[in-house]
Protein backbone atom coordinates (compact mmCIF):
# COMPACT_ATOMS: atom_id res chain seq x y z
CA UNK A 1 0.00 0.00 0.00
CA UNK A 2 1.22 3.44 -0.79
CA UNK A 3 2.16 5.97 2.05
CA UNK A 4 0.19 9.06 1.00
CA UNK A 5 2.26 12.16 1.29
CA UNK A 6 1.54 14.98 3.74
CA UNK A 7 1.69 17.30 0.34
CA UNK A 8 1.52 16.50 -2.95
CA UNK A 9 4.83 17.55 -4.85
CA UNK A 10 4.20 18.72 -8.61
CA UNK A 11 6.99 20.00 -11.10
CA UNK A 12 6.29 22.96 -14.05
CA UNK A 13 7.91 24.23 -16.34
CA UNK A 14 7.85 28.27 -17.15
CA UNK A 15 8.78 28.29 -20.73
CA UNK A 16 10.05 31.35 -22.11
CA UNK A 17 10.21 32.13 -26.07
CA UNK A 18 11.01 35.67 -27.63
CA UNK A 19 9.46 37.24 -25.03
CA UNK A 20 6.29 34.76 -24.68
CA UNK A 21 5.96 32.40 -22.43
CA UNK A 22 3.85 28.68 -23.16
CA UNK A 23 0.69 27.98 -21.58
CA UNK A 24 -1.59 25.12 -21.69
CA UNK A 25 -5.18 24.62 -21.52
CA UNK A 26 -7.84 22.06 -22.54
CA UNK A 27 -10.12 22.64 -25.62
CA UNK A 28 -12.49 25.00 -24.62
CA UNK A 29 -11.56 25.50 -21.21
CA UNK A 30 -10.96 29.32 -20.03
CA UNK A 31 -8.14 28.40 -17.57
CA UNK A 32 -4.59 28.21 -18.38
CA UNK A 33 -1.55 25.70 -16.59
CA UNK A 34 2.11 25.63 -16.85
CA UNK A 35 3.21 22.59 -18.48
CA UNK A 36 4.43 19.84 -16.31
CA UNK A 37 2.49 17.23 -13.33
CA UNK A 38 3.38 15.31 -10.36
CA UNK A 39 6.45 14.51 -8.83
CA UNK A 40 7.31 10.63 -9.17
CA UNK A 41 9.25 9.72 -6.02
CA UNK A 42 11.10 7.08 -7.68
CA UNK A 43 12.07 9.54 -10.86
CA UNK A 44 12.68 12.73 -9.01
CA UNK A 45 11.87 16.00 -9.67
CA UNK A 46 13.42 16.62 -12.84
CA UNK A 47 12.85 13.42 -14.40
CA UNK A 48 9.35 14.11 -14.03
CA UNK A 49 9.50 16.91 -15.17
CA UNK A 50 10.92 15.88 -18.31
CA UNK A 51 8.75 13.21 -18.36
CA UNK A 52 5.62 15.39 -18.70
CA UNK A 53 7.28 17.44 -20.66
CA UNK A 54 6.89 14.92 -23.49
CA UNK A 55 8.08 16.54 -26.62
CA UNK A 56 8.26 19.97 -25.54
CA UNK A 57 11.22 18.39 -23.21
CA UNK A 58 13.95 18.15 -26.08
CA UNK A 59 13.57 21.78 -26.95
CA UNK A 60 13.90 23.15 -23.50
CA UNK A 61 16.79 20.53 -22.12
CA UNK A 62 18.65 20.97 -25.48
CA UNK A 63 19.05 24.73 -25.28
CA UNK A 64 22.71 26.38 -23.80
CA UNK A 65 23.18 27.22 -20.57
CA UNK A 66 23.70 30.13 -18.77
CA UNK A 67 26.27 30.60 -16.91
CA UNK A 68 24.31 32.51 -14.17
CA UNK A 69 25.05 30.83 -11.10
CA UNK A 70 21.44 29.43 -11.10
CA UNK A 71 21.61 27.02 -12.57
CA UNK A 72 20.70 23.90 -10.83
CA UNK A 73 23.82 21.76 -10.82
CA UNK A 74 23.16 17.92 -9.64
CA UNK A 75 25.36 18.29 -6.07
CA UNK A 76 26.58 14.56 -5.88
CA UNK A 77 27.62 13.30 -9.44
CA UNK A 78 30.52 15.05 -10.06
CA UNK A 79 31.34 12.01 -12.61
CA UNK A 80 32.60 11.71 -15.79
CA UNK A 81 29.73 13.85 -18.11
CA UNK A 82 31.66 15.67 -20.45
CA UNK A 83 30.87 13.86 -23.41
CA UNK A 84 26.91 13.64 -22.55
CA UNK A 85 24.73 16.38 -23.57
CA UNK A 86 23.42 18.73 -21.07
CA UNK A 87 21.38 17.43 -18.39
CA UNK A 88 18.00 19.13 -17.88
CA UNK A 89 19.74 20.13 -14.13
CA UNK A 90 22.68 22.04 -15.52
CA UNK A 91 20.07 24.54 -17.46
CA UNK A 92 16.89 24.80 -15.71
CA UNK A 93 16.83 27.26 -13.68
CA UNK A 94 15.12 27.54 -10.74
CA UNK A 95 11.97 29.50 -10.52
CA UNK A 96 10.68 28.71 -6.62
CA UNK A 97 8.46 26.94 -4.61
CA UNK A 98 4.93 27.13 -4.58
CA UNK A 99 2.88 25.66 -1.39
CA UNK A 100 -0.92 25.71 -2.32
CA UNK A 101 -4.02 23.95 -2.54
CA UNK A 102 -5.70 22.12 -5.09
CA UNK A 103 -4.97 19.78 -8.13
CA UNK A 104 -1.81 22.00 -9.14
CA UNK A 105 -3.26 23.48 -12.41
CA UNK A 106 -6.04 21.51 -13.77
CA UNK A 107 -8.61 23.94 -13.46
CA UNK A 108 -11.95 22.96 -14.78
CA UNK A 109 -15.34 24.40 -13.89
CA UNK A 110 -13.16 26.70 -11.37
CA UNK A 111 -14.95 29.42 -9.70
CA UNK A 112 -12.31 32.49 -8.74
CA UNK A 113 -14.85 34.15 -6.82
CA UNK A 114 -14.47 30.90 -4.39
CA UNK A 115 -12.35 31.47 -1.14
CA UNK A 116 -10.53 29.00 -1.53
CA UNK A 117 -9.78 29.46 -5.17
CA UNK A 118 -6.86 32.28 -3.81
CA UNK A 119 -5.13 29.70 -2.59
CA UNK A 120 -4.89 27.30 -5.75
CA UNK A 121 -7.57 25.67 -7.52
CA UNK A 122 -10.55 24.07 -5.30
CA UNK A 123 -9.41 20.89 -4.05
CA UNK A 124 -9.21 18.35 -1.50
CA UNK A 125 -4.78 18.42 -1.85
CA UNK A 126 -2.00 20.11 -0.11
CA UNK A 127 0.83 20.61 -2.88
CA UNK A 128 3.92 22.05 -3.43
CA UNK A 129 4.41 23.21 -7.21
CA UNK A 130 8.28 23.51 -7.93
CA UNK A 131 8.72 25.72 -10.37
CA UNK A 132 11.71 25.75 -13.52
CA UNK A 133 12.12 27.72 -16.02
CA UNK A 134 14.02 26.75 -19.49
CA UNK A 135 13.93 29.14 -22.84
CA UNK A 136 12.09 27.39 -26.27
CA UNK A 137 14.88 27.78 -28.72
CA UNK A 138 14.17 31.14 -31.04
CA UNK A 139 12.90 29.79 -34.44
CA UNK A 140 11.83 26.64 -33.72
CA UNK A 141 8.34 26.19 -33.92
CA UNK A 142 6.41 26.09 -30.89
CA UNK A 143 3.85 22.71 -31.06
CA UNK A 144 -0.12 23.35 -31.32
CA UNK A 145 -0.58 20.62 -28.54
CA UNK A 146 0.66 18.81 -25.57
CA UNK A 147 -1.07 15.69 -24.14
CA UNK A 148 -4.54 16.99 -26.03
CA UNK A 149 -4.26 20.46 -24.53
CA UNK A 150 -3.68 23.33 -26.52
CA UNK A 151 -0.29 25.05 -26.30
CA UNK A 152 -0.27 28.98 -26.72
CA UNK A 153 2.31 31.39 -25.84
CA UNK A 154 1.38 34.37 -24.16
CA UNK A 155 3.09 37.33 -24.39
CA UNK A 156 4.49 37.78 -20.78
CA UNK A 157 3.29 41.58 -20.79
CA UNK A 158 0.21 40.14 -21.04
CA UNK A 159 0.21 37.16 -18.29
CA UNK A 160 -1.34 39.27 -15.36
CA UNK A 161 -4.60 39.31 -17.35
CA UNK A 162 -4.27 35.67 -18.63
CA UNK A 163 -6.55 33.28 -16.59
CA UNK A 164 -3.50 31.31 -15.14
CA UNK A 165 -4.25 28.62 -12.76
CA UNK A 166 -3.33 27.98 -9.68
CA UNK A 167 -3.19 31.33 -9.05
CA UNK A 168 -0.08 31.19 -6.36
CA UNK A 169 1.37 29.53 -9.31
CA UNK A 170 0.78 32.20 -12.36
CA UNK A 171 1.82 35.00 -9.30
CA UNK A 172 4.99 33.35 -8.39
CA UNK A 173 5.38 33.11 -12.04
CA UNK A 174 4.99 36.42 -13.07
CA UNK A 175 7.17 37.70 -10.06
CA UNK A 176 10.17 35.54 -11.00
CA UNK A 177 9.92 37.03 -14.86
CA UNK A 178 9.38 40.74 -13.58
CA UNK A 179 12.38 39.94 -10.95
CA UNK A 180 14.27 37.12 -11.83
CA UNK A 181 14.60 35.96 -8.30
CA UNK A 182 13.58 32.55 -6.81
CA UNK A 183 10.10 32.88 -4.72
CA UNK A 184 8.87 31.43 -2.18
CA UNK A 185 5.31 31.22 -1.78
CA UNK A 186 3.57 29.67 1.64
CA UNK A 187 0.08 28.63 2.40
CA UNK A 188 -2.37 30.54 4.53
CA UNK A 189 -1.65 28.85 8.16
CA UNK A 190 -5.45 26.87 8.43
CA UNK A 191 -5.68 26.57 4.83
CA UNK A 192 -3.23 22.91 4.96
CA UNK A 193 -5.86 21.77 7.60
CA UNK A 194 -8.31 22.81 5.30
CA UNK A 195 -6.82 21.00 2.27
CA UNK A 196 -6.36 18.08 4.25
CA UNK A 197 -9.96 18.01 5.79
CA UNK A 198 -11.96 19.56 3.38
CA UNK A 199 -13.43 22.51 3.91
CA UNK A 200 -13.84 22.16 7.67
CA UNK A 201 -17.80 21.72 8.06
CA UNK A 202 -18.46 22.53 11.63
CA UNK A 203 -18.67 19.38 14.23
CA UNK A 204 -22.66 19.82 13.79
CA UNK A 205 -22.53 19.21 10.44
CA UNK A 206 -20.40 16.26 10.30
CA UNK A 207 -22.64 14.89 13.21
CA UNK A 208 -25.36 15.60 11.18
CA UNK A 209 -24.24 13.40 7.92
CA UNK A 210 -23.24 10.76 10.09
CA UNK A 211 -26.57 10.62 11.67
CA UNK A 212 -28.63 10.51 8.10
CA UNK A 213 -27.15 7.77 7.41
CA UNK A 214 -27.41 6.27 10.30
CA UNK A 215 -30.02 3.08 9.26
CA UNK A 216 -26.84 1.90 7.14
CA UNK A 217 -24.28 1.90 10.47
CA UNK A 218 -25.67 -0.72 12.15
CA UNK A 219 -23.44 -3.92 11.77
CA UNK A 220 -20.98 -5.69 13.77
CA UNK A 221 -18.03 -4.75 11.89
CA UNK A 222 -19.02 -0.87 11.78
CA UNK A 223 -19.45 -1.08 15.82
CA UNK A 224 -16.09 -2.68 16.55
CA UNK A 225 -14.49 0.16 13.70
CA UNK A 226 -16.23 2.66 15.52
CA UNK A 227 -15.42 2.00 18.91
CA UNK A 228 -11.43 1.39 17.76
CA UNK A 229 -11.57 4.90 16.00
CA UNK A 230 -12.58 6.30 19.29
CA UNK A 231 -9.66 4.95 21.61
CA UNK A 232 -7.47 5.67 18.75
CA UNK A 233 -7.76 9.47 18.49
CA UNK A 234 -8.48 9.32 22.22
CA UNK A 235 -5.14 8.03 22.69
CA UNK A 236 -3.54 9.80 19.58
CA UNK A 237 -1.44 12.19 22.53
CA UNK A 238 -0.35 8.52 24.31
CA UNK A 239 -2.59 8.93 27.32
CA UNK A 240 -6.24 8.80 27.79
CA UNK A 241 -7.41 10.44 30.98
CA UNK A 242 -9.79 9.82 33.00
CA UNK A 243 -11.83 13.15 31.93
CA UNK A 244 -11.31 12.23 28.26
CA UNK A 245 -13.11 8.66 28.95
CA UNK A 246 -15.76 10.45 30.81
CA UNK A 247 -16.33 12.42 27.82
CA UNK A 248 -15.85 10.22 25.40
CA UNK A 249 -18.73 7.95 27.51
CA UNK A 250 -21.17 10.57 26.90
CA UNK A 251 -20.19 10.76 23.29
CA UNK A 252 -21.05 7.18 22.65
CA UNK A 253 -24.23 7.27 24.88
CA UNK A 254 -25.50 10.54 22.87
CA UNK A 255 -24.78 9.96 19.52
CA UNK A 256 -27.21 9.37 16.96
CA UNK A 257 -24.98 6.52 15.56
CA UNK A 258 -23.59 5.51 18.26
CA UNK A 259 -26.85 5.23 20.07
CA UNK A 260 -27.73 2.10 17.86
CA UNK A 261 -25.52 0.00 19.63
CA UNK A 262 -26.03 -1.33 23.65
CA UNK A 263 -23.96 1.56 25.62
CA UNK A 264 -22.39 -1.39 27.65
CA UNK A 265 -21.43 -2.87 24.92
CA UNK A 266 -19.44 -0.25 23.27
CA UNK A 267 -18.02 0.99 26.44
CA UNK A 268 -16.63 -2.83 27.02
CA UNK A 269 -15.12 -2.40 23.98
CA UNK A 270 -13.93 0.81 24.34
CA UNK A 271 -12.53 -0.15 28.05
CA UNK A 272 -10.82 -3.31 26.46
CA UNK A 273 -8.75 -1.37 24.25
CA UNK A 274 -7.53 1.43 26.92
CA UNK A 275 -6.35 -1.51 28.71
CA UNK A 276 -4.50 -3.00 26.05
CA UNK A 277 -2.99 0.01 25.26
CA UNK A 278 -2.39 0.52 28.90
CA UNK A 279 -0.34 -3.24 28.56
CA UNK A 280 1.55 -2.76 25.32
CA UNK A 281 0.90 0.38 23.53
CA UNK A 282 2.63 -0.87 20.31
CA UNK A 283 0.15 -4.14 20.29
CA UNK A 284 -2.29 -2.04 21.66
CA UNK A 285 -2.16 0.52 18.68
CA UNK A 286 -2.07 -2.91 16.16
CA UNK A 287 -5.15 -4.56 17.96
CA UNK A 288 -7.05 -1.28 17.30
CA UNK A 289 -5.65 -0.47 13.84
CA UNK A 290 -7.23 -4.21 12.71
CA UNK A 291 -10.40 -3.41 14.23
CA UNK A 292 -10.76 -0.06 12.28
CA UNK A 293 -9.37 -1.63 9.22
CA UNK A 294 -12.61 -4.11 9.72
CA UNK A 295 -14.85 -1.96 7.34
CA UNK A 296 -11.84 -1.92 4.41
CA UNK A 297 -13.27 -2.37 1.32
CA UNK A 298 -17.26 -0.96 2.40
CA UNK A 299 -16.77 2.82 1.68
CA UNK A 300 -19.86 3.94 3.38
CA UNK A 301 -18.70 2.84 6.46
CA UNK A 302 -14.97 3.15 6.04
CA UNK A 303 -15.76 7.38 5.76
CA UNK A 304 -18.36 7.16 8.51
CA UNK A 305 -15.55 5.50 10.64
CA UNK A 306 -13.09 8.73 9.71
CA UNK A 307 -15.40 11.16 10.21
CA UNK A 308 -16.67 9.34 13.45
CA UNK A 309 -12.96 10.03 14.15
CA UNK A 310 -12.55 13.53 13.01
CA UNK A 311 -15.76 14.84 15.38
CA UNK A 312 -14.10 13.48 18.47
CA UNK A 313 -11.23 14.70 17.60
CA UNK A 314 -12.47 18.70 17.12
CA UNK A 315 -15.36 18.14 19.42
CA UNK A 316 -13.29 19.56 22.56
CA UNK A 317 -12.47 22.30 19.58
CA UNK A 318 -8.74 21.61 19.24
CA UNK A 319 -7.67 19.25 16.76
CA UNK A 320 -4.05 18.97 17.41
CA UNK A 321 -1.85 17.70 14.65
CA UNK A 322 -1.16 14.50 16.58
CA UNK A 323 -4.85 13.61 16.53
CA UNK A 324 -4.86 14.31 12.90
CA UNK A 325 -1.95 12.15 12.43
CA UNK A 326 -3.76 9.32 13.69
CA UNK A 327 -6.68 9.84 11.59
CA UNK A 328 -4.50 9.72 8.45
CA UNK A 329 -3.13 6.54 10.34
CA UNK A 330 -6.16 5.59 9.87
CA UNK A 331 -7.09 6.69 6.66
CA UNK A 332 -4.29 4.24 5.39
CA UNK A 333 -5.86 1.26 7.54
CA UNK A 334 -8.86 1.83 5.81
CA UNK A 335 -7.86 2.17 2.43
CA UNK A 336 -8.86 5.93 1.99
CA UNK A 337 -7.73 8.68 0.93
CA UNK A 338 -7.47 11.25 4.23
CA UNK A 339 -9.77 13.99 2.46
CA UNK A 340 -13.04 11.69 1.73
CA UNK A 341 -15.92 13.31 0.71
CA UNK A 342 -19.30 12.71 2.48
CA UNK B 1 8.69 -4.45 -3.42
CA UNK B 2 9.76 -1.18 -1.42
CA UNK B 3 7.31 2.12 -2.69
CA UNK B 4 9.23 4.86 -2.99
CA UNK B 5 7.36 7.89 -1.26
CA UNK B 6 8.24 11.55 -0.95
CA UNK B 7 8.77 13.04 2.78
CA UNK B 8 9.14 16.62 3.20
CA UNK B 9 11.34 18.38 5.82
CA UNK B 10 12.03 22.41 6.57
CA UNK B 11 15.28 23.35 7.79
CA UNK B 12 16.32 26.96 9.73
CA UNK B 13 19.55 28.24 8.36
CA UNK B 14 20.49 30.97 10.95
CA UNK B 15 23.59 33.54 10.26
CA UNK B 16 25.06 35.91 12.69
CA UNK B 17 28.06 37.54 12.82
CA UNK B 18 29.33 35.21 9.92
CA UNK B 19 28.98 31.91 11.81
CA UNK B 20 26.00 29.30 11.30
CA UNK B 21 24.13 27.59 13.98
CA UNK B 22 24.37 24.07 13.05
CA UNK B 23 22.98 20.96 15.07
CA UNK B 24 24.23 17.78 15.61
CA UNK B 25 23.42 14.02 17.14
CA UNK B 26 25.60 13.61 20.04
CA UNK B 27 28.34 11.01 19.51
CA UNK B 28 28.06 11.39 15.44
CA UNK B 29 30.18 13.69 13.03
CA UNK B 30 27.96 15.01 11.09
CA UNK B 31 25.85 18.57 10.94
CA UNK B 32 22.34 19.33 10.17
CA UNK B 33 20.32 22.38 10.11
CA UNK B 34 17.80 22.47 12.80
CA UNK B 35 14.28 21.98 11.43
CA UNK B 36 12.09 18.41 10.80
CA UNK B 37 10.00 17.01 8.96
CA UNK B 38 6.47 18.54 7.67
CA UNK B 39 3.57 16.59 8.97
CA UNK B 40 0.09 16.37 7.61
CA UNK B 41 -2.41 19.07 8.36
CA UNK B 42 0.27 21.41 8.45
CA UNK B 43 2.19 23.95 6.54
CA UNK B 44 5.83 24.58 5.52
CA UNK B 45 6.06 27.32 7.53
CA UNK B 46 4.11 25.92 10.41
CA UNK B 47 6.22 22.73 10.38
CA UNK B 48 8.95 24.68 10.77
CA UNK B 49 8.16 26.38 13.52
CA UNK B 50 6.73 23.73 15.72
CA UNK B 51 10.11 21.86 14.84
CA UNK B 52 12.50 24.87 16.23
CA UNK B 53 10.21 25.36 19.16
CA UNK B 54 10.62 22.16 19.85
CA UNK B 55 14.21 21.87 19.34
CA UNK B 56 15.32 25.40 20.60
CA UNK B 57 14.23 28.06 22.60
CA UNK B 58 14.71 30.44 19.34
CA UNK B 59 11.38 32.94 18.74
CA UNK B 60 11.55 32.61 14.97
CA UNK B 61 10.19 35.83 13.01
CA UNK B 62 9.34 36.63 8.80
CA UNK B 63 11.29 34.29 7.14
CA UNK B 64 13.49 34.00 4.15
CA UNK B 65 13.65 31.26 1.56
CA UNK B 66 16.80 30.22 0.86
CA UNK B 67 16.37 27.12 -1.68
CA UNK B 68 15.35 23.23 -1.61
CA UNK B 69 17.92 20.06 -1.54
CA UNK B 70 16.24 17.25 -3.14
CA UNK B 71 17.80 13.82 -2.68
CA UNK B 72 16.96 10.20 -2.35
CA UNK B 73 17.50 7.49 0.28
CA UNK B 74 16.74 4.18 2.11
CA UNK B 75 15.22 3.79 4.99
CA UNK B 76 13.91 0.20 6.52
CA UNK B 77 14.39 -0.97 2.99
CA UNK B 78 11.87 1.44 2.13
CA UNK B 79 12.95 4.18 -0.68
CA UNK B 80 12.31 7.34 0.71
CA UNK B 81 12.45 10.78 -1.33
CA UNK B 82 13.40 13.48 0.36
CA UNK B 83 12.84 17.25 0.07
CA UNK B 84 14.18 19.51 2.34
CA UNK B 85 13.12 23.08 2.03
CA UNK B 86 15.60 25.45 4.27
CA UNK B 87 14.95 29.64 5.54
CA UNK B 88 16.55 31.53 6.96
CA UNK B 89 15.81 34.01 9.81
CA UNK B 90 17.64 36.88 11.57
CA UNK B 91 19.15 35.79 15.34
CA UNK B 92 16.42 37.24 17.81
CA UNK B 93 17.84 39.97 20.00
CA UNK B 94 19.22 38.45 23.63
CA UNK B 95 18.65 34.79 21.88
CA UNK B 96 20.23 31.90 24.00
CA UNK B 97 21.68 29.33 21.87
CA UNK B 98 19.95 26.24 24.00
CA UNK B 99 19.14 22.81 22.62
CA UNK B 100 15.86 21.55 24.05
CA UNK B 101 16.79 18.00 23.26
CA UNK B 102 19.35 16.26 25.11
CA UNK B 103 20.30 14.18 21.94
CA UNK B 104 20.70 17.56 19.73
CA UNK B 105 24.09 19.81 20.35
CA UNK B 106 23.11 23.01 19.34
CA UNK B 107 26.84 24.61 17.89
CA UNK B 108 27.82 28.16 16.66
CA UNK B 109 30.47 27.60 13.63
CA UNK B 110 32.31 29.95 11.63
CA UNK B 111 31.57 29.64 7.76
CA UNK B 112 34.70 29.58 6.86
CA UNK B 113 35.27 26.08 8.86
CA UNK B 114 32.25 24.90 6.95
CA UNK B 115 34.81 23.24 4.78
CA UNK B 116 36.53 20.78 7.20
CA UNK B 117 32.98 19.51 8.23
CA UNK B 118 30.62 17.14 6.95
CA UNK B 119 26.54 18.31 6.22
CA UNK B 120 23.28 15.91 5.81
CA UNK B 121 22.25 16.69 2.60
CA UNK B 122 25.26 17.50 1.58
CA UNK B 123 24.94 20.21 -0.69
CA UNK B 124 23.31 21.93 1.97
CA UNK B 125 27.52 23.38 2.41
CA UNK B 126 27.54 24.88 -0.56
CA UNK B 127 24.09 26.20 -0.26
CA UNK B 128 25.04 28.15 3.00
CA UNK B 129 28.53 29.26 1.14
CA UNK B 130 26.67 30.89 -1.35
CA UNK B 131 23.52 32.45 0.73
CA UNK B 132 26.09 33.68 3.10
CA UNK B 133 27.85 35.45 0.18
CA UNK B 134 24.68 36.76 -0.76
CA UNK B 135 23.65 34.41 -3.88
CA UNK B 136 20.28 33.84 -4.36
CA UNK B 137 17.84 30.82 -3.41
CA UNK B 138 19.45 27.57 -5.10
CA UNK B 139 17.96 23.96 -6.17
CA UNK B 140 19.76 21.32 -5.66
CA UNK B 141 19.69 17.63 -6.28
CA UNK B 142 21.76 14.65 -6.00
CA UNK B 143 19.41 12.81 -8.18
CA UNK B 144 20.32 11.85 -11.80
CA UNK B 145 18.73 14.45 -13.66
CA UNK B 146 17.80 12.01 -16.36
Amino acid sequence: MAVLPAIRLDARMVARTAGRVLLTREPGQLWHALPGGPVDPDEGTQRSLARHLGELAGPLTGARARDDGQTAAAGASPGPSTARPPAPARIWRFVGAVEHTGDAGDARDADPADESWARGTPGAEHVLTLLFAADWPEGLAVPTSWRGRDVSAVRTDDLVVTRLAPLPVAWATRRWLAQGYPVWRSLAPGAARAAWYGSQPPVATLRGQLAARRDQLRGRRFRDAAVAMCALVAAADGRIDPAERDGLRAFLATDPVMANFPAAELEQAFDAHVAALAADADAGRRAILADVARVRGRPAEATAVLRLGEVIGRIDGAFPPVEQAVLAEAARALGLDPAPTV
Amino acid sequence: MALARSEIDARLLVLYENRVLLASHRGQPWYFLPGGRVRPGETIEDALRREIDSQADLDVGALDFVGCIEQAYTEDSLAIHALTTVFTAPLPWAAQIISNDPGVHLASIAIEDLADLELRPAPLKDMIQRWAAGRPPLWRTTLPAV
